[in-house]
């Protein structure tokens, strides 16, 4: 695939982290290109390196060498105030403990990131409210998050990560704090959303049963990446949405 | 544009007030630490302005007079042809002290005189019992008497006094004299006569110091500084003083300056130690947002975004409790005039004093954003990968030495500055802030020495309660060691007060030791020595030191005369060592007050012609600026006299035996006029009001000083001073109490936590109230135990360096004081754990996962 249509790109990435005389190398010489408008998932063992990698791809961190390439922005040379605005132009993301923050209601949980940029009040509330109505919380906008269940906190956590369009969505074990059915309804919004806006979707997981669900499976193993499949039917319809966007 | 930085966009300020709108109980808790300093700053701001008002408004009672002119004897012919020839209504007194004879018992004080002549004072009211008393007494030929000591003997109206020779009814009781505070009946009580009865007492003949006044009332056009302007090359001349109402005003402003300094910086102690705690729970604060931060970054906000965020909020916090502090204030400024009713001579004017709540609440501010600075600091090191990893993040860890160190110089630069606009002396901020800064570090050793001990003997053989509520000490977060040092302070600033209060009164109480003097006799004129030293025989008294006094003024100095000396103004020497009257002593040896420092002691000379080889103490010899091997010459009487100083001395002047600053060697003055003091220990309870009734039967004119009485007056003295001094340091302890209970609201939900798991695993709500009851028991414990021992530690030093006395601390009132602090403690903890036992397991875990 051309790197050029590519909206995540990592060249030669690895991470160390330094104790002392002691190094432990969690990411080690990862490269992979993800095409635009994909779903892909990241697993593999604990320890493996798979939140890490997510951190780093979100530019949430800095590699310890190589880069990372993000809708043209290479995020290892970028400031943390520089990243905080790419994030917030590009990115979404939906948290395994949700990070709604407590002391705020659903609908102003949602309308944060687009009142960073200062968009009108108006606006963004009605923006925000379609959400919650898409995630079926309309009734719950101006509840705090303690008062909503985990799936509803999760929920929120989703309209919040669409509500700036984001061109690509990055979620950490999404229903990792959840029950089984409720971890289905989240996984059936993520999808949903991500095929309605077409929002390229990293997620992190362990479910194996999730992974199966996304176009690309990214496998790490001891900081390296041990597989790469796309599934096949999912990998042409992949290269028509990259030629999609490239148009 | 730099300034833009620095303003929050709309953004941060929605989000900081959105984010505080549900927690604003617990927000409101954290500023409060601030509010007690800021009530009592207001409050002696407040009340510093009302007294200053007052003096502006009342200048002319405090002084009585438009001009008041006196001197140390009659005055000279130019004097009086001076105060014949300004006009005005005019009035004069006599004033001396004399032992007074009270009632028909026969009582005996040494009393303040004032013999009156004419209309004083002009402004304001001499108050008496009757009124018309204060108006009559002259013609009536009567006396007014002070009240407390009309009070103490059971005095009325109708009763007599004796001053020397003579015997006056008393005709009023004294209420107040305009200008004096209750406070002088401490010095002796006062006694106010007809001018004219003064001869008649024949108490100016003999040795008394006197001080003759004259009181002037002019028009209301009259030029009192062009008349003080004739008046000055006169009064330089003649060593007279005068005091106008201008001079009156600033002299008493001066005085209230400096008491409302001292007891502002209390005051300040207090805001600091709320800064403290202000900064503690920011810095928990702060922590316990990270993760909403990190997701903050996630979401796109700026460093300078999420810094706003919550600098905004602190920013607000800081006006909130400023703002209560000051309403605070002016409450209580309503009420602290009854703590100083005895010092003021006047009833205070009140008023809202804009300056006084501006200073107080912007100090108030100022000092809770400054110390909230650094965990502010750290707000933009909080990374966004929080989100997605559990790191324990800790805000002080993350910023650079060098930030911290310009974070630290930045607020030590604040705190001085605003402290320096409360003294008004940048160097007194200086060396305030640096002792206050030593006293709050060396509060934190000891109390994370004492936290340490505490923690290392948490015995296995201790009940499990027990163990677990010092256990809940050291819990993640906690904020013990500040906690600790702010309930500390307040403790060591009751603890230095009461300890230094107690050495003062050691060090002037020798009515314990066998061999203290407890009466002693002066004025005794040479022709009465022996008739005295008789009379203290025989009441079975003990004579324990008979001293001769002469009294001597310099006339040269290093062969240069007085007034030439007096005039160079480049040996910038005090004009009050050059003229005063000497009261010099001879003898032919040291006595244990003296110390020799410089030269040689020598006992003895040969006579009044040779150079007479005297010691002077070292605190005249620096007034006068002359060493060993230096000339002086006195005019003994009219005989000039030429010394050579031999020595220099220190000497005690604490103890109660007459002390000199220059000591003659025997064979000089022998023959000379002469005095004499008598230092005498009766027995027995009476023995010495008895003896000084039979004295002064005899010898009106001899004054004596009971030091029983003396000692009662400085300890009321105190007392009244220290109830001021303990009320302002109680600021200190409600400042660590608040701050103890935001330590406790900040980790409330761990506490539930705690609780809620302990019920879980079935412990009984008796011992989960006994844990967190043991908890504050150890809290309070050990703050009073570190302001213990360093109030202890101080006044060790004191005793050692400034009071000279064996430290016997005197610990029993301190471990009421600390007990009460305990218990308060106890009681701050026990209200806010009374909804904890109630929260049900299942909500708190939901909580939880919010």
């Amino acid at each position: 695939m051309n790197k050029q249509n590519s909206i995540l790109q990592t060249e030669n990435l690895t991470k160390t982290y330094r104790n002392g005389e002691k190094s432990l190398t969690v990411l080690d010489n990862i490269n992979f290109t993800v095409e635009p408008g994909i779903s892909c998932a990241i697993v593999g063992p604990s320890g493996s390196g798979k939140t890490t990698l997510l951190g780093l791809c979100a530019g949430l961190d800095q590699p310890s060498s190589g880069r990372i390439i993000l809708k043209g922005h290479q995020l290892n040379e970028l400031n943390e105030d520089e990243l905080a605005a790419v994030r917030n132009r590009h990115i979404g993301f939906v948290f395994q403990t949700f990070q709604l923050m407590p002391t705020l209601t659903a609908i102003e949980n949602v309308m944060v990131p687009l009142e960073l940029r200062g968009e009108r009040y108006q606006h963004v509330y009605q923006r925000a409210l379609e959400l919650l109505e898409s995630v079926g919380l309309a009734d719950r906008i101006g509840h705090y998050p303690t008062q909503l269940s985990g799936g509803e906190q999760q929920r929120v956590g989703i309209a919040r990560a669409y509500i700036n369009n984001p061109d690509i969505l990055f979620a950490d074990e999404p229903t990792g704090n959840l029950d089984t059915e409720t971890g289905k309804q989240i996984e059936e919004t993520l999808f949903e959303l991500n095929r309605s806006q077409g929002t390229t979707l990293i997620i992190v997981t362990h479910d194996l049963e999730l992974a199966e669900q996304c176009d690309r499976v990214i496998r790490l193993k001891s900081g390296q990446i041990a597989g790469d499949n796309y599934t096949g039917f999912r990998e042409a319809e992949a290269l028509n949405l990259a030629s999609e966007h490239e148009n | 544009m730099k300034i833009r930085r620095y303003i929050p966009d709309l953004f941060s300020l929605k989000t900081a007030w959105r984010d505080a709108r549900s927690q604003y109980k617990s927000l409101a808790l954290y500023s409060s630490g601030i509010i007690a300093g800021v009530t009592a700053l207001v409050a002696i701001l407040s009340f510093r302005s009302d007294v200053l008002l007052t003096v502006n408004e009342q200048a002319r009672e405090l002084l009585g007079a438009d001009l008041e002119i006196r001197q140390n004897q009659p005055y000279g012919e130019k004097i009086t042809a001076f105060i014949d020839s300004i006009g005005g209504e005019q009035s004069t007194s006599i004033e001396f002290s004399s032992m007074v004879v009270y009632g028909e018992t026969g009582e005996t004080r040494l009393s303040q005189i004032r013999a009156i002549e004419g209309g004083f004072p002009f402004y304001g009211t001499l108050k008496t019992a009757p009124a018309q008393a204060a108006y009559e007494y002259q013609q009536n030929r009567s006396a007014l008497v002070d009240r407390p000591i009309m009070n103490q003997l059971g005095l009325s109206v109708g009763d007599s006094i004796r001053v020397g020779n003579e015997k006056l009814p008393i005709s009023g009781t004294i209420l107040e004299i305009p200008g004096e505070s209750a406070a002088f009946s401490l010095i002796g009580p006062r006694v106010i006569i007809p001018r004219e009865v003064v001869e008649g007492t024949s108490l100016l003949e003999r040795g008394s110091r006197v001080r003759y006044k004259s009181y002037f009332q002019f028009e209301p056009d009259r030029d009192i500084d062009a008349l003080v302007s004739g008046l000055r090359p006169l009064a330089r001349e003649h060593q007279v003083r005068y005091e106008t109402v201008e001079s009156r005003k600033q002299d008493f402003s001066q005085i209230v300056d400096n008491l409302s300094r001292f007891l502002g910086m209390i005051g300040f102690v207090a805001l600091l130690l709320g800064g403290l705690g202000v900064a503690s729970a920011i810095y928990v604060y702060i922590k316990r947002k990270s993760t909403t931060v990190a997701t903050l970054r996630c979401l796109g906000a700026s460093s300078r975004q999420t810094t706003s965020i919550f600098a905004t909020q602190v920013v607000l916090l800081g006006i909130f409790g400023a703002s209560i502090g000051s309403l605070f204030g002016l409450l209580v400024q309503r009420y602290l005039p009854g703590l100083f009713t005895d010092f003021l001579p006047f009833e205070i004017v009140q008023q809202v004093s804009p300056a006084a709540l501006m200073l107080g609440f912007g100090t108030g501010v100022v000092i809770s954003v400054g110390f909230a600075l650094l965990p502010l600091l750290s707000i933009n090191k909080i990374p966004p990968l929080l989100t997605l990893k559990n790191i324990d993040f800790s805000p002080l860890d993350h910023i650079t030495s060098r930030t911290k160190l310009t974070g630290s110089v930045f607020t030590v630069f604040f705190i001085t500055g605003t402290l320096a606009l409360l003294l008004q002396s940048l160097t007194a901020a200086f060396f305030f802030t640096i002792g206050l800064i030593l006293s709050v570090a060396l509060l934190m050793a000891t109390a994370n020495l004492l936290i340490r001990v505490v923690r290392a003997i948490r015995l296995r053989s201790l009940p499990y309660v027990w163990r677990q509520g010092i256990a809940n000490l050291f819990r993640p977060n906690n904020q013990t060691s500040i906690l600790v040092t702010t309930l500390g302070m307040g403790m060591l600033l009751i603890g230095i007060l009461y300890l230094s209060q107690d050495m003062i009164l050691q060090r002037i109480d020798f009515q314990t030791g066998d061999s203290q003097p407890n009466l002693v006799l002066y004025d005794i004129q040479s022709d009465q020595n022996d008739d005295i030293l008789r009379m203290v025989e025989e009441e079975g008294a003990e004579i324990l030191q008979n001293v001769p006094i002469v009294t001597m003024r310099l006339s040269h100095r290093n062969g240069q005369p007085i007034r030439e000396v007096r005039d160079d103004t480049t040996l910038d020497i005090g004009r009050w060592a050059l003229s005063r009257e000497y009261r010099v002593t001879y003898r032919d040896a040291l006595t244990e007050a003296e110390t020799i420092t410089q030269g040689e002691w020598i006992g003895q000379a040969d006579g009044i012609d040779s150079v007479v080889p005297i010691s002077i103490n070292d605190a005249i010899a620096n007034d006068l600026k002359i060493s060993v091997g230096d000339s002086l010459t006195f005019d003994v009487q009219g005989i000039p006299v030429e010394t050579t100083i031999a020595s220099i001395r220190d000497v005690d002047f604490q103890r109660p035996e007459p002390n000199f600053f220059v000591l003659f060697p025997a064979g000089v003055l022998e023959s000379a006029p002469q005095f004499y003091a008598t230092v005498i220990r009766t027995e027995g309870e009476t023995g010495a009001a008895d003896l000084q009734q039979a004295v002064v039967r005899e010898h009106p004119n001899i004054s004596a000083i009971d030091i029983g009485l003396v000692l009662e007056s400085v300890q009321q003295f105190l007392d009244k001073v220290a109830m001021a001094v303990q009320f302002m340091a109680l600021f200190s302890i409600i400042t660590g109490l608040i701050v103890l209970a935001s330590a406790i609201a900040i980790s409330r939900f761990q506490r539930i936590r705690e609780a809620v798991l302990l019920r879980t695993i079935g412990a009984l709500r008796s011992q989960i109230r006994g844990i967190q009851l043991l908890e504050y028991l150890f809290l309070g414990t050990l703050a009073c135990f570190a302001g213990l021992i360093l109030s202890v530690g101080s006044a060790w030093l004191l005793s050692i360096f400034y009071f000279d006395l064996p430290f016997a601390p005197n610990l029993s009132a301190l471990s009421i004081a600390a007990v009460l602090i305990v218990l308060l403690t106890l009681l701050v903890g026990f209200l806010n754990m009374r909804g904890i036992l109630n929260k049900k397991p299942l909500e708190v875990l939901r909580l939880e996962t919010g």
